[in-house]
């Protein structure tokens, strides 16, 4: 069991940012409500939020308008904010923990488990490489915890990289009331995970 | 008779002799050494030596047309720590050298920069111990340099040493050197905004320590934190992530 209500540093991937800005949007999904109230809860807690440039990127490749980008970079460089850079520390940390992922042979192998759900094998590959990369950042920098709600390569990539990954869209892990989120349930998130991929 | 023999041997001078010539011992009181080829050996034996008035070396005489120096101290122990350095700075690798024999094989390179001019190291006997040309020194890379990103409140501003300027951010551990513009603008922030900064980290090649930081860059981060500034995006923005499900996020995430 993760205790949530007392989290001192977190990192948040791009499936979660966007989560909270769809539920900020107006989006009445379940999922996006609980990120942003998730967020909430961590910001009052003064938790230490992380964010990857490869999140950021993610993020700002959505629309093509004019100040987007500024604005939304603006917006997460707050005050309870790290933005971190892939450097030499994170490549490090790529490698050493990410063993599993880098390599072509490696790769084939994790990627031939998604037939199903990504028939484009090149867009799957990218997508493993920055998930790799957004984990690796989170742990060369000291954190402990990941949110994402990218069940289907976030999750199984940042727990066999041994990062704890917080996936909010398996709601029924999470032991909370209306106001409170108090823990999530790594065990319960295995199991639903396995479900959802028919494993 | 023993007063007299301890008298004798505080009086006792140990003198070396660093003797510079030319091929053609052209080496004249018109054309010697200039102050600035001769500064750098100076210092070094000055470090060497701990600049302590009573025992440390004198320059006692300068002689042969301007290009034999004569240094002398009456403790025998700078005279033997003196003779190893010269002999190492000029006979040993640059790898077995320690950093003061290093520093002494840089100091003795400049005055041999010219004319194929060689030094001869002299001891309190007169002997002649060894001559050394102009010394190649391959450059040996200790550090590589790496970008850190870091953010946080600036925590201390200034630095010991008046011509220099530091910082520290909250958090990162090393003192960050920025520069005069940097400082200025950076002053206005301590302890009340947090910044992001872009560092670069001199790391010590064999330890993996970092030995020097260096400020590339920096963002001070706007007041507020992540909730209030999302919530602050206009509702045009917002509107760009007008999405339905997490599945059909996931799926914008991958196209």
């Amino acid at each position: 069991m993760i205790d949530l209500t007392n989290v001192k540093r977190a990192f948040l991937d791009s499936s979660f940012i966007i989560n909270v800005l769809a539920a900020m949007a107006g989006s009445t999904d379940d999922t996006a409500k609980f990120c942003l109230k998730l967020l909430e809860q961590l910001n009052s807690n003064s938790t230490t939020l992380g964010v990857s440039v490869i999140s950021v990127t993610e993020i700002c490749s959505f629309p093509n308008k004019p100040n987007f980008v500024q604005s939304l970079i603006q917006a997460l460089m707050s005050d309870n904010v790290e933005i971190l850079q892939y450097d030499l520390q994170e490549a490090q940390a790529a490698r050493k923990y990410g063993n599993k992922y880098i390599g072509t042979n490696k790769l084939k192998s994790f990627i031939s488990s998604f037939n199903e759900n990504f028939p484009d094998h090149k867009i799957l590959r990218d997508h493993i490489s920055d998930d790799v990369k957004i984990v690796s950042t989170a742990i060369a920098n000291n954190y402990d915890i990941i949110l994402g709600t990218d069940h289907r390569t976030m999750y199984p990539i940042s727990k066999e990289m041994g990062l704890e990954i917080i996936c909010c869209h398996f709601l029924n892990c999470f032991n909370c009331s209306a106001s409170h989120v108090f823990s999530f349930e790594p065990l319960d998130a295995e199991k639903e995970y396995n479900k959802r991929m028919n494993k | 008779m023993h007063i007299k023999n301890q008298i004798a041997e505080l009086s006792k001078n140990y003198n070396i002799k660093f003797r510079f010539e030319d091929k053609e011992n052209s080496l004249s009181k018109d054309d010697g050494l200039r102050l600035s080829e001769l500064k750098g050996i100076v210092n070094v034996i000055d470090e060497l030596d701990g600049n302590d008035y009573k025992s440390g070396f004198v320059l006692s005489e300068i002689s042969g047309n301007c290009y034999q120096l004569q240094l002398s101290t009456v403790n025998e122990v700078n005279y033997d720590t003196l003779l190893k350095v010269a002999h190492n700075s000029a006979n040993k690798n640059e790898s077995e050298l320690s950093d003061i024999e290093k520093k002494f094989r840089k100091a003795i390179n400049k005055p041999l920069n010219k004319n194929n001019r060689t030094l001869t190291v002299i001891n309190n006997k007169g002997q002649e111990l060894f001559t050394t040309p102009h010394i190649e020194i391959n450059k040996v890379f200790e550090t590589y340099s790496t970008k850190k990103t870091v953010t946080g409140l600036i925590t201390k501003i200034g630095d010991f040493d008046m011509s220099k300027s530091s910082i520290q951010i909250d958090g990162y551990k090393h003192q960050i050197r920025v520069n005069d513009a940097q400082d200025s603008v950076l002053k206005d922030h301590y302890r009340n905004s947090s910044i992001r900064a872009i560092v670069t980290q001199n790391v010590n090649i064999t330890t993996g320590k970092v030995t020097s930081c260096e400020l590339e860059s920096f963002t001070i981060i706007k007041k507020g934190n992540l909730i209030e500034n999302l919530k602050g995006l206009s509702k045009d923005f917002l509107s760009n992530f007008k999405f339905d499900s997490n599945d059909d996020i996931l799926k914008a995430l991958n196209d």
